[in-house]
């Protein structure tokens, strides 16, 4: 039995149809990605689903499920990405046309992010099965109720004639901050006995509805105990035996809860945008790998590598041993300047030599992979010396921070702008190279 | 008789290596259409730097490289490596079946989806092929592999094939069959296809081809029509085994002889133009010597090799 085997017939069809019509889609594999990536998520996703979850043992760890599935995410997109080596229009001196090379970046774009699913697929259908096993309202509702008796467990209150103040933290405030102890948040609140028992009451039911560590008091019993300014011993261990306060541990549980009720990544507009950036490098780089020997392209790669040693050494020569002066970021980037101009040099001489350059091509492949991520240096390097001049407790600081979000995501769109310009401007260069004589 | 068309032609090409200071010298060659030449010579002397000349693969440091009449400028590189195809030594391994290799090189080469099994199945047949279309690299032979290389060439209808050593790992009877499919190849209007070949089988090269070049040291020591091989020479060559000594041979042949080599039991003779093959072999028949092997190299480049 072969691996053929496992290929279902509209599969085989779909790829002779591929082959015979649209080689330049074919040499991609996407269909055999798209189709095993879905299956492979569908089964992860059902049956994270089908284990369910289960608030009182259970915290919305995402890191597990992440790690064990990075490994087996790496091996598939190393498979794919030497099997992209196996076939080859250009190098073969077959047809095509940029528009083929455009199709087949976000082909890769696509296949790269759909390899990269299946190591968020788990954390997705964990968030699922949170958001199916506690509704919203429930959520917020338990909320409150924790942090109304929250100050009954924590010496935060103060007995007067029949009245009870509690200081407490009116709301808590799941969307972005779940630590209690903010004390902007806190205020007092008066409250008479009645209503302190039922919020105690409450509290406990909460409590240990999000925990196997029960609190086995009254409401009388813990509010004896504040009355008397007697620390009320509470299950001290979260789930996994560490030491922690209890209640603080059921509300960041509750809080990622709340989280996860977006999804667990894939909702998160600031994740999307670092993750396209990786997807983005790494298509880059495939396609660079189908228009380059492979001998220049693992020379390439080994240069990026090493280059941050290299931007030591001359950092060194030139701020140390030549004693320029070292004016912090700027110098960093002034080095990155130096190396991208080299690296043109070294790049555009062969060019106009009308000669193949071994050197010449892998140059070009670092300035292709350098230009975007420059930019992204430079805005970095804006960043560290902007920041400096604001105090992160002050209100200019918000302004500040603004301003550096705007000016970062014209940073990420002005990359990908330069990457795919790159693409046409570099595909004459490594078609021309491909196709001159070498030197031995 | 129409005069040929030359394919690919060059003059006064140079190419020296630093390392080890080969160089090819003042080669001037000229490969025309519907021909096969074969480039002869010994291991080290230039024959694969001379074909990755011709095939684009090695740039060259003076003269001067025509295709199809017009001088190759830096930017036609590509366009000229479209209609050239080489298939070196070692041929690169293929990945997954073997009809699905030649299907994606006709459909890079557009060759219309539904006219591409039609196609492909008559190059198949022609090259007898069909049955082993299906299997993979691993599971064929080398000779069916060199088979399959020139078929997958053949699909985008080179001008120019340049071949290294294709026969080198061939028997006999592969060996014939790949020079036959060859020229018929060669024969056939449809490609139009000019084949430059190098090898180390002497007679195969000489019997298959139409031009052959003796190449030494990196210059052109012989470059004509295999039946202009000899001529005018003021010497036959003759060699032979069997039963046979030098002393019987240089009693038969007195005067006629001119020198007489042994190399193990190969006995190499070199005779005045006046003793033939036929009345060379006659004398030792005539001798009652058994004859195990006899071969005319008055007229091949195998002369040359000494």
């Amino acid at each position: 039995m072969t691996l053929d085997s496992f290929i279902p017939k509209f599969l085989k069809k779909l790829d002779s149809t591929l082959l015979r019509k649209y080689p330049n889609l074919w040499v991609t594999n996407i269909h055999y990605v798209v189709f095993y990536t879905l299956i492979f998520d569908s089964i992860l996703y059902g049956l994270t689903r089908l284990k369910g979850f289960a608030i009182t043992s259970e915290t919305s760890d995402t890191i597990t499920p992440v790690s064990l599935m990075i490994v087996p995410a790496i091996l598939i997109f190393v498979f794919w990405f030497i099997k992209q080596a196996r076939y080859n229009v250009d190098k073969n001196y077959g047809r095509s046309n940029i528009g083929h090379d455009y199709q087949n970046f976000f082909v890769y774009v696509l296949s790269i992010f759909l390899i990269i699913t299946t190591v968020f697929i788990i954390p997705e259908g964990l968030s699922d099965n949170m958001k199916s096993a506690i509704p919203l309202e429930q959520l917020e509702s338990d909320t409150d109720k924790l942090n109304k008796g929250y100050a009954y467990f924590h010496r935060e209150v103060t007995f007067v004639d029949d009245e009870i103040v509690s200081r407490r933290s009116p709301v808590l405030i799941l969307r972005d901050y779940y630590y209690i102890s903010n004390s902007h948040t806190f205020k007092k609140v008066k409250v008479n006995r009645e209503i302190a028992l039922n919020e105690i009451k409450d509290f406990i039911a909460t409590h240990n509805k999000y925990t196997n560590h029960k609190i086995d008091l009254t409401a009388s019993q813990v509010l004896e105990k504040a009355q008397n300014d007697i620390n009320v011993r509470l299950p001290q261990y979260d789930e996994f035996g560490n030491y922690i306060q209890s209640v603080d541990s059921k509300l960041e549980k509750m809080h990622r809860i709340y989280k996860h009720r977006e999804g667990a990544m894939f909702a998160n507009s600031d994740f999307l945008k670092v993750l396209f950036g990786i997807v983005g490098f790494l298509a880059l780089a495939t396609w660079m790998f189908k228009n380059v020997h492979w001998k220049n392209f693992l020379a390439a790669a080994i240069t990026i590598l090493l280059s941050p040693l290299v931007a030591g050494v001359i950092a060194i020569i030139l701020f140390s041993l030549l004693q320029f002066r070292d004016n912090g970021s700027g110098s960093i980037f002034a080095v990155i300047i130096l190396l991208n101009i080299t690296s043109f040099l070294w790049f555009i001489i062969p060019v106009l030599n009308k000669k193949y350059s071994y050197m010449g091509v892998i140059n070009g492949i670092l300035l292709q992979l350098w230009l975007p991520f420059s930019v992204l240096f430079y805005s970095l390097m804006v960043y560290e010396t902007s920041r400096r001049r604001y105090d992160y407790y002050s209100d200019n600081y918000e302004e500040f921070h603004n301003w550096w979000e705007s000016y970062f995501m014209n940073t990420y769109w002005i990359g990908w702008a330069l990457l795919l310009i790159s693409i046409p401007v570099m595909k004459r260069f490594y078609k021309y190279m491909w196709a001159l004589p070498k030197s031995k | 008789m129409n005069q040929p068309t030359s394919i690919w032609e060059c003059s006064n090409v140079g190419k020296s290596y630093s390392n080890n200071g080969f160089a090819l010298k003042n080669i001037n060659l000229t490969i025309n259409a519907g021909e096969i030449t074969g480039i002869v010579g010994e291991n080290g002397n230039g024959k694969t730097t001379l074909l990755r000349v011709v095939a684009g693969e090695l740039d060259i440091d003076a003269g001067q490289i025509q295709f199809m009449g017009s001088a190759i400028e830096s930017a036609d590189w590509r366009s000229f490596k479209e209609q050239i195809t080489y298939i070196p030594q070692r041929i690169p391994k293929w990945y997954g079946y073997l009809r699905t290799n030649l299907v994606f090189q006709a459909s890079i080469h557009g060759i219309p989806s539904n006219e591409i099994d039609t196609r492909l199945n008559i190059l198949l047949d022609e090259l007898g092929l069909q049955k082993y279309a299906d299997l993979k690299w691993s599971e064929i032979s080398t000779g069916y592999r060199l088979r399959f290389q020139l078929a997958k060439m053949l699909i985008g209808k080179p001008k120019l094939l340049v071949l290294d050593e294709p026969i080198a790992n061939l028997d006999i009877k592969a060996q014939e069959k790949f020079l036959t499919d060859l020229q018929r190849i060669v024969a056939n209007d449809e490609f139009q296809t000019a084949v430059i070949m190098s090898s180390q089988q002497l007679h195969e090269v000489e019997s298959f081809s139409d031009n052959v070049v003796f190449i030494k040291d990196g210059d052109i020591k012989y470059s004509g029509k295999v039946e202009d091989v000899g001529q005018g020479r003021k010497e036959n060559t003759f060699e032979l085994s069997g039963s046979m000594t030098k002393e019987l041979i240089e009693n038969l042949f007195k005067d006629e002889i001119i020198s007489i080599q042994v190399n193990g039991k190969n006995i190499s003779v070199t005779t005045t133009m006046v003793i033939s093959g036929e009345a060379l072999v006659t004398g030792l028949l005539k001798a009652e010597c058994k004859l195990d092997y006899f071969r005319d190299i008055s007229s091949s480049t195998k002369k040359m090799f000494s």
